[in-house]
């Protein structure tokens, strides 16, 4: 994590800086993540953290109230509970008229009904993350497309030396991280996501690099050490 | 709708009881629309954003602890986070699709920005005995959530530097604040 060194001024114990961090909200999504776990089973560390947002939350009263617009809350409601009715894909007049207006109807309806399918299960998601080193810098910029379908990964710095290379890992809460394959050593590269995979990733997961063997772990879980994480957000 | 606090609402969303988790949505979307506003200075930003966080206080009802610290904290902390992630996020990607840096200019400066109104708290008494500039930065981190990065830019202070001010602070304010 942040070096421990650094943090060892005098007069304060890096916990109580780390947590004071925390509490700021400095540290990056996988850094918190790895607090609130801790935190979890180390109660002392616990006690800090909850004394930094007891006193952080003084600046709360900074933040004015701001009435939100009516439809957002059905928005909410739909997100959890798919409130809202589906429109009927079969029951669409504009599907029917298409239809009949079309000419080669076979091939209209199998298109129709693979493009439509795809928009209804899966509406289109854009992700993104933005993985960082231990020293805050962007190493590789993460864009998934189309309902989790497309892969695109930016390789800002090489981070994989001679014989070396970096791969990418999906690390959801408590299940050992699953691998989306080797990075190229720099620049762009998309490819599609196996199905499996995209039903699982979703937003607030995060994404790891750790170094390798040449070609990718060998093993199938990672061998190396991680060097950037970043969390997947909806854009 | 009957009196209920926010402690009991929560507790109920956390029993998937629907109605109470609208209840709570009336009481509490402004303050944390605003928290969004703050942070992500956009507004569709802010209303996806929201939405988000009130997806995520669902999820995670049942992981409220009533005692710790009030209820009202723990939904802003909530909100500030997500605000946060998404903001970098989206700086991020605007930074690593042009791989160049991209100072965003479109937040107040820290002078504008970070001063608040100062009650007789405690908080207030030891940020006082902070230099101004680093107690500015500790403010600004919290309310604006700005990272250690922003926060070097916008004081024109290298990153290493701004890392320095910001833990030698929470030293300073963690002694002032157990006195």
């Amino acid at each position: 994590m942040t070096g421990d060194q650094e943090h060892g001024f005098e007069g304060g114990t890096p916990d109580e800086i780390l947590a004071g961090e925390y509490a700021l909200g400095l540290l990056d999504a996988g850094e918190r993540a790895t607090v609130e776990s801790r935190a979890a089973t180390d109660t002392e560390f616990a006690t800090l953290l909850i004394f930094w947002q007891r006193e952080f939350s003084e600046f709360d009263e900074a933040y004015e109230p701001v009435t939100p617009p009516r439809h957002l809350f059905s928005g909410v409601e739909n997100r959890l509970f798919g409130t809202k009715k589906a429109v009927s894909f079969w029951s669409s007049l504009a599907f029917w008229r298409a239809l009949a207006l079309s000419a080669s109807t076979a091939l209209a309806l199998v298109v129709m009904i693979f493009t439509t399918d795809i928009l209804i299960v899966a509406p289109e998601v854009q992700m993104v993350a933005s993985l960082k080193t231990e020293q805050g810098e962007i190493n590789t910029v993460v864009l998934l497309g189309s309902g989790g379908a497309s892969l695109r990964m930016t390789v800002l710095s090489p981070v994989a030396g001679e014989g070396k290379d970096a791969e990418l890992w999906l690390v959801k809460a408590s299940e050992p991280p699953i691998s989306l394959g080797v990075l190229p050593k720099t620049g762009r590269l998309e490819r599609p996501l196996p199905t499996g995979i995209q039903a699982l990733i979703a937003p607030g997961d995060v994404l790891a690099i750790s170094i390798e063997p040449e070609g990718g772990s060998p093993t199938g879980q990672v061998t190396g050490p991680i060097v950037a994480t970043g969390l997947l957000t909806e854009i | 709708m009957a009196l209920q606090t926010l402690d009991q609402l929560i507790a109920k969303t956390a029993l998937r009881d629907r109605g109470a988790f609208g209840d709570l949505y009336k009481v509490t979307s402004g303050k944390l629309f605003g928290v969004c506003l703050r942070i992500l200075k956009d507004r569709g930003q802010s209303e996806d954003a929201l939405q988000e966080v009130f997806v995520k206080i669902w999820l995670n009802a049942e992981n409220y602890r009533s005692g710790q610290y009030s209820p009202m904290s723990w939904l802003i902390t909530i909100a500030r986070n997500h605000a946060i992630d998404r903001w970098r996020a989206k700086r991020a990607l605007a930074e690593g699709l042009d791989a160049v840096e991209q100072i965003e200019d479109t937040a107040a400066n820290p002078e504008q920005s970070a001063i608040q109104t100062s009650m007789a708290r405690q908080i207030d008494k030891c940020l006082a005995e902070l230099e101004s500039d680093r107690a500015r930065a500790v403010q600004a981190a919290y309310v604006e959530g700005f990272s250690y990065k922003e926060l070097a830019e916008r004081h024109g202070v290298p990153l290493n530097t701004m890392r320095t001010w910001l833990r030698r602070s929470l030293i300073q304010l963690r002694e002032c604040l157990q006195r």
